[in-house]
């Protein structure tokens, strides 16, 4: 048992999306906080303002408006105080798009990714994804 | 690494799968063909027109459009020119019975689809060295491998 919060930020501008991610947030046996941001650029500024209270995890949507999530996760890795922040892609926004390539997922899991979600058919599923990530992420077991 | 399997066909509509699997393939080392198809009368076509030519092994979806993996998996182990395909379940259904009903239509590994690109390479990388030990030694153990 742990009564530790996860501070999982989710870096998304659907709000679809958004509200998907956070009913298969709350199915899981952990006790989280989420934040989330709907842009990317506004990323960097809030994890300077968080510098002592940094997510445990975050999970950034590959394909955003101004700045992109490959972008976003240069930028993280980029900084020294931040880029051991676990960081997991989600592909939600990108069905269907023919610059989905392997070469892109070589990329991002090679920029230093912690793992590439695919889009989830699912709440269940994107929920099972989820819970295994920040288990991984944090060793931590579920609260009961 | 070098792989036995000199040639994999994947049957899956879904495109992000398609690209998930190729990339997977690719950082596990695997630089053989790679053919997909994305419903099950393609793949029955392509099966069909290749059957001096098949591919090593078949990596195949079930719920797809016009022909699903069950039909196609029913055809193929009917069919003489094409029953010593092994066949590998690759499937986001996890019921029991769903895996079943494969092992008794002559799949002998059912791969339960991840959400993640790492559980993936490391499903493919388990069910790989399974699959060319199953063709040397024609076993018909019955493997899940579920992340």
């Amino acid at each position: 048992m742990t009564d530790k919060i996860i501070n999982v930020l989710l870096v998304e501008d659907d709000i679809d999306d958004c509200n998907f991610f956070k009913t298969a947030l709350a199915g899981i046996p952990l006790l989280t906080s989420l934040s989330i941001l709907r842009d990317g650029d506004l990323m960097i500024d809030f994890l300077k303002k968080n510098e002592y209270m940094l997510p445990d995890i975050i999970f950034l949507d590959l394909s955003m408006p101004r700045k992109t999530g490959i972008e976003c996760l240069s930028d993280i890795k980029e900084i020294e105080q931040f880029k051991n922040i676990p960081v997991v892609m989600l592909s939600t926004s990108y069905t269907g798009s023919s610059n989905f390539e392997p070469i892109l997922i070589k990329s991002i899991m090679g920029l230093g990714a912690f793992d590439f979600i695919r889009k989830p058919d699912t709440i269940k599923s994107l929920q099972h994804s989820i819970y295994k990530l920040i288990q991984q992420v944090t060793n931590l077991h579920p609260k009961d | 690494m070098t792989y036995k399997l000199q040639h994999i066909i994947l049957a899956d509509d879904d495109n992000d799968d398609c690209v998930f699997f190729k990339a997977a393939l690719e950082s596990i080392g695997f630089g053989n063909k790679l053919t997909t198809v994305n419903d099950g009368e393609q793949l029955m076509d392509y099966l069909i027109a290749n059957t001096e030519t098949l591919p090593d092994i078949l990596f195949l979806d079930i719920n797809m459009p016009r022909k699903n993996g069950f039909e196609c998996l029913k055809e193929i182990k009917n069919n003489n020119a094409l029953k010593q395909l092994p066949v590998i379940m690759f499937s986001t259904t996890t019921a029991k019975v769903t895996m079943e009903k494969t092992f008794d239509q002559g799949s002998h590994i059912y791969i339960c689809k991840p959400g993640s690109f790492k559980q993936l390479v490391q499903l493919i990388k388990h069910a790989i060295p399974i699959a060319e030990d199953q063709i040397t030694t024609k076993s018909e153990l019955n493997y899940i491998l579920n992340a």
